[in-house]
């Protein structure tokens, strides 16, 4: 589906880029979620998920031969899922202190994280909107 | 995006909610320490003994395709209750032998409960149970900007 879209005149690879950036940005919500939600299991890693890195790779690599899959369940690319996107690669967080029960979650550090997250969110969808906006004004003739 | 698979907004706030009952829990297992600090009698007989709650992580989401996901790589992970135990702390003896359950030597045998202890634990609770809700708050704030996509 993304290779459509690259080779679409309207939307081309300036979205395909936003919209991969606003999975991936949902996705790294989640690993922060599961930490916050874990911060009291005793024996909890915390999780992270590089953002940058992620990106990088799913818009980097769209030359890159991948078997083609038509469903969830069919043998994948390594790295890649069904729809030809990144699959979120998640690691446990290197931490230099552990508490006494194990748990690695520093709550503060994830709940400015997911504030941060949820800025670029909305900016990133303020983006698409302006230009899907812009793509509205060329339709309307300037009206 | 899915709304349920991984990383999807239902899974999210799935996770959330885990983590919202299960402090609710521990503030109920909190709430009974404190009311029972000075408990002396009990139906299992002796003073009463304080509870605590014991947390696990566990996948979100039960079905065969998480299940498999969770044998190759790291995974969301919600937090499960997994029970009440009972704290194996000794009773508490303090001399009052004007106390009915006083014995020979006019000790009164008292719950192995902290008030302080108790009190801050609560607190925690209190405060995971509000991260919890912000992090509801955020997830439905993204998902409310995604449904504006295209709107003007």
């Amino acid at each position: 589906m993304r290779a459509a879209v690259l080779e679409n005149q309207i939307f081309n690879k300036a979205d395909a880029v936003l919209e991969e950036s606003l999975n991936l940005r949902m996705q790294r919500h989640m690993v922060n979620l599961s930490n916050v939600t874990n911060s009291m299991t005793p024996g909890y890693r915390a999780l992270g998920f590089d953002f940058e890195k992620q990106l990088q790779s799913a818009i980097g690599n769209s030359e890159q031969m991948m078997m083609k899959t038509t469903d969830p369940k069919h043998i994948r690319t390594p790295g890649i899922s069904a729809d030809g996107v990144l699959k979120p690669d998640m690691f446990v967080k290197p931490t230099e202190s552990i508490g006494s029960d194990g748990n690695t979650v520093d709550v503060d550090k994830e709940m400015t994280e997911m504030a941060a997250n949820q800025i670029i969110y909305r900016a990133t969808i303020e983006v698409l909107n302006r230009q899907l906006g812009m793509l509205r004004y060329g339709i309307n003739g300037g009206r | 995006m899915a709304l349920r698979q991984t990383g999807g907004i239902l899974e999210g706030l799935e996770i959330s909610s885990s983590g919202l009952s299960a402090e609710r829990i521990r503030m109920n297992v909190i709430s009974s320490n404190l009311a029972n600090a000075n408990t002396t009698r009990t139906e299992e007989g002796g003073p009463y003994k304080r509870k605590d709650v014991v947390f696990s992580a566990r996948s979100s989401g039960v079905s065969f395709d998480n299940l498999m996901r969770l044998a190759f790589d790291n995974n969301l992970k919600a937090v499960n209750v997994d029970g009440i135990v009972e704290d194996k702390k000794p009773a508490k003896m303090v001399f009052n032998p004007n106390h009915p359950d006083a014995n020979d030597q006019g000790y009164v045998a008292m719950p192995n409960i902290s008030v302080m202890e108790e009190m801050v634990n609560m607190i925690t609770a209190n405060r995971n149970f509000e991260s919890d809700t912000q992090a509801i708050q955020a997830t439905k704030s993204m998902a409310t900007t995604a449904i504006s996509i295209g709107r003007s």
